[in-house]
């Protein structure tokens, strides 16, 4: 039986990670130049937003991203935590700039929806605010990875702030039900059918299809910037060593 | 031309969000692959001083 672990050692994730690439690159291209035709060319304007609704192409996956990814994050925080596995922390590390860049774009982009169809760039309702505390999680979670001078230190704190903030993953979820929002109720991800045409429906999977790509592209350069500065780190150490016992 | 028509009748605020996902996307995979190429060049440098520093003194 193969083990998972075996994958995830640095040096056969590095091997495996340059491997797929490419394909990784080509796929995520593909399915953005589809989905770019697919929400500006093909889909019909909405019968009430008129051409704003192309916005939604490019915002709930951006959306769906960044809370995805900060589950991503939280469950191998706990692995880490839990099971003290290195490659856990180093993939966890190097997802959270990824997450807070899809928070961003998702809170801008929902912005400049909010503008011509609320009539405003922002309302502090449930759900803006949640993504918003969602931002500032990373932000927190980014900012204690380097906060102490030994990094496992850092990563452990940053660890327990990612599985503590758990919690609001719920909240952004349900704030459009638990409270009375301008934002409006969930339209895909619902227990029953999507309340969305299928000419609609398809440009935006097309699109989330995209931005996994372009997530598991980056994640994978990002994993191999992090591996690449441990070992710089253990080198940098081997020849401090080195020089000390010439020097003796 | 029905095509670059159509695409005029898109409000600013569609262009403005499809550049800005656009321009933000391509912006972070720059700075990761700038990241990366810096992190292989120290990493090599680091890597011929070690090999070079264990060298013994007569050969090096």
């Amino acid at each position: 039986m193969i083990k998972v672990s075996t994958y995830t050692q640095p040096s056969r994730f590095m091997t495996l990670a340059a491997q797929f690439m490419p394909w990784i690159a080509g796929f995520t291209l593909c399915a953005f130049s589809i989905g770019l035709y697919l929400a500006l060319v093909s889909s019909p304007p909405d019968y009430q937003q008129g051409e704003t609704v192309r916005i939604m192409y490019v915002h709930v996956p951006c959306a769906w991203m960044a809370i995805g990814v900060y589950i991503f994050i939280a469950s191998l925080s706990a692995v880490f935590i839990i099971w003290k596995y290195p490659m856990a922390g180093i993939m966890a590390r190097s997802a959270a700039p990824l997450g807070a860049w899809f928070t961003f774009l998702s809170l801008l982009t929902g912005s400049l929806w909010g503008k011509p169809m609320w009539g405003t760039w922002w309302v502090w309702d449930a759900r803006l605010t949640s993504v918003l505390v969602l931002f500032f999680l990373y932000l927190g979670y980014l900012a204690l990875l380097d906060a102490f001078e030994d990094r496992l230190q850092g990563l452990n704190a940053a660890s327990i702030l990612a599985i503590v903030g758990a919690i609001n993953i719920p909240i952004i979820k349900w704030s459009v039900v638990w409270w009375s929002t301008l934002h409006q109720p969930a339209s895909i991800t619902r227990m029953a059918a999507p309340a969305i045409h299928i000419s609609m429906l398809v440009p935006l999977l097309v699109m989330t299809l995209a931005f996994i790509g372009y997530f598991i592209w980056m994640l994978a350069l990002s994993i191999r910037v992090q591996l690449i500065s441990l070992r710089i780190r253990a080198l940098q150490i081997k020849l401090v060593h080195q020089s000390f016992k010439k020097a003796a | 031309m029905d095509l670059i028509q159509r695409f005029g009748s898109f409000p600013f605020y569609v262009w403005a969000a499809y550049g800005s996902i656009i321009f933000g996307a391509a912006l972070l995979s720059l700075k990761i692959q700038r990241d990366l190429k810096a992190k292989t060049v120290e990493l090599k440098k680091l890597e011929a001083a070690l090999k070079l520093q264990s060298r013994p003194r007569h050969e090096a």
